[in-house]
């Protein structure tokens, strides 16, 4: 609980508003006027790279589901990766302990009802999507303050789940002992 | 009636009188007079502890035949009440539980498979359940009120306080509350009404908030949603600031300005202003990808 505690602090604490370092805008005109003489060799590259992975995915074997309704998260949820939190400054001790409670996620989640795992796991899921459509949203446009905050907003609502998941069973254990 | 019908109709009386021989009822009286905190503990089944103008604490008990015992002891300065279960509890049935307690008593219940209910007990609440309801109607100025999968359902009588309920799967609903609230849940919706918050923190992932006659006037009010909608009615004489934003969502705002798009050059929009004569009232209300509605009261 003090570990949860901690850690919701600590996301708390993120800065509410982060302003861009610089003024981002000349580069970024730059850059589009750059693209957009590169664009046709941009589009001959998309399709070489689209058809390839198309191709690879075909002559993948299928994955086996080797626990059902848990082994979601890893393969379903992607992990936290440096594209994941490229926009938002977290510190290597947070990340170390965000990806620890990621890993106890799992056990936790065979914890619960398979009712409430389902909409855990379909709930995290939301988050992450939401996460990568504004990290998308924030390299269109690298100085929208508003974009932060609602990565932060995610964020702090996907260790909100982790954590609700990590105090119902820590409950449940709790009372359990009298059995 | 043809010879299933009566083969089904015998088959259930015959489950019925199994049900009733298994079981069994203990009854309890104690004194709390002395005891300002009374603990309950039942892993498996219904939890009703009801207020009322006495100083002993009687419990009805009906057992199923995996319980061991009912401890109840005396810690301090609590009563604990424990049901006890065989270590395969989970092939018999479970217990319900009814307390009568004094009604200014602090109480605190714990449930797995329980559905917890509380009647006019109007110390400090700390209800849990993991799969189950938590309701509760009181005028406690203090309630913590948490259950995985199953609603939190608080009815207060207007009382100023502090208020923090969650649910996973489930919706949180608030009634009649003063002060303080804290509401939380992730696929259900949180709703907030007929009250007279004055801080209040609501968090959705997929489910909706709502929140109509629910504020003081000058409300200091965070709402927070992934996928949700967020519908707001502040009251009618806030006065401060206000600031909302949605990445893929829309912003309907029945007073004061319009929204405005956070960038010619993606999605997001945001509307940020100020109401009223300069108040330190404060709304936030951001979804990612729901959207926001907002309006005063009339």
């Amino acid at each position: 609980m003090d570990e949860t505690n901690d850690m919701m602090a600590r996301a708390a604490a993120l800065p509410s508003e982060i302003a861009p370092p610089r003024d981002l805008w000349p580069g970024i005109e730059s850059a589009l006027e750059t693209q957009k003489n590169d664009r046709w060799q941009w589009r001959v590259a998309a399709s070489v790279i689209a058809t390839s992975a198309l191709i690879g995915i075909l002559l993948l074997p299928p994955k086996e589901d080797k626990s059902p309704g848990l082994a979601y998260i890893p393969t379903q949820v992607p992990t936290l990766d440096a594209q994941l939190v490229r926009h938002m400054p977290f510190d290597d001790s947070y990340i170390l302990d965000y990806r620890e409670a990621l890993a106890a996620l799992d056990d936790q989640l065979a914890a619960l009802p398979e009712g409430t795992r389902e909409v855990v796991v379909a709930n995290l899921k939301i988050v992450r999507a939401s996460i990568a459509d504004i990290n998308q949203a924030i390299d269109n446009d690298p100085g929208n303050v508003q974009l932060r905050q609602l990565l932060q907003l995610a964020y702090r609502q996907e260790m909100a789940i982790i954590s609700m998941v990590r105090d119902s069973v820590t409950n449940a254990e709790q009372i359990r002992t009298s059995i | 009636m043809n010879q299933l019908n009566r083969f089904i109709i015998a088959a259930t009386a015959a489950l019925a009188m199994t049900s009733a021989h298994a079981d069994k009822r203990i009854e309890r009286t104690i004194d709390c007079s002395d005891k300002p905190l009374v603990h309950v503990i039942n892993a498996i089944g219904d939890i009703e502890v009801v207020g009322k103008n006495t100083d002993t604490c009687r419990l009805d008990a009906w057992v199923s035949e995996r319980v061991q015992r009912i401890d109840i002891k005396e810690r301090g300065d609590r009563i604990k009440i424990e049901v006890i279960y065989d270590k395969d509890y989970k092939r018999g049935g479970g217990t319900t539980l009814e307390l009568v307690v004094p009604k200014d008593i602090d109480l605190k219940v714990g449930g797995v498979s329980s559905s917890v209910e509380v009647v006019d007990v109007n110390g400090s609440l700390s209800l849990q359940s993991v799969s189950g309801d938590v309701e509760a109607t009181s005028s406690s100025p203090k309630i913590y009120a948490t259950t995985t999968s199953g609603d939190v359902e608080i009815y207060g009588e207007g009382q100023d306080g502090k208020f923090q309920l969650s649910s996973t799967s489930g919706s949180v609903e608030a009634d009649g509350l003063a002060g303080y609230l804290t509401a939380s849940a992730v696929s259900g919706g949180v709703e907030v009404s007929d009250s007279n918050i004055s801080y209040g923190r609501f968090e959705v992932v997929s489910g909706s908030i709502e929140a109509t006659d629910a504020f003081s006037p000058n409300s200091d009010v965070e709402a927070e949603a992934v996928s949700g909608s967020i519908e707001v009615t502040l009251n009618a004489g806030f006065a401060g600031t206000i600031d909302v934003t949605t990445l893929t969502g829309r912003i309907k705002n029945c007073f004061g300005p319009k929204p405005q798009k956070t960038s010619r050059y993606g999605p997001g929009r945001t509307l940020s202003f100020e109401h009223g004569d300069k108040g330190d009232g404060r709304l936030t209300a951001s979804s990612i990808n729901g959207s926001v509605y907002l309006c005063l009261d009339d």
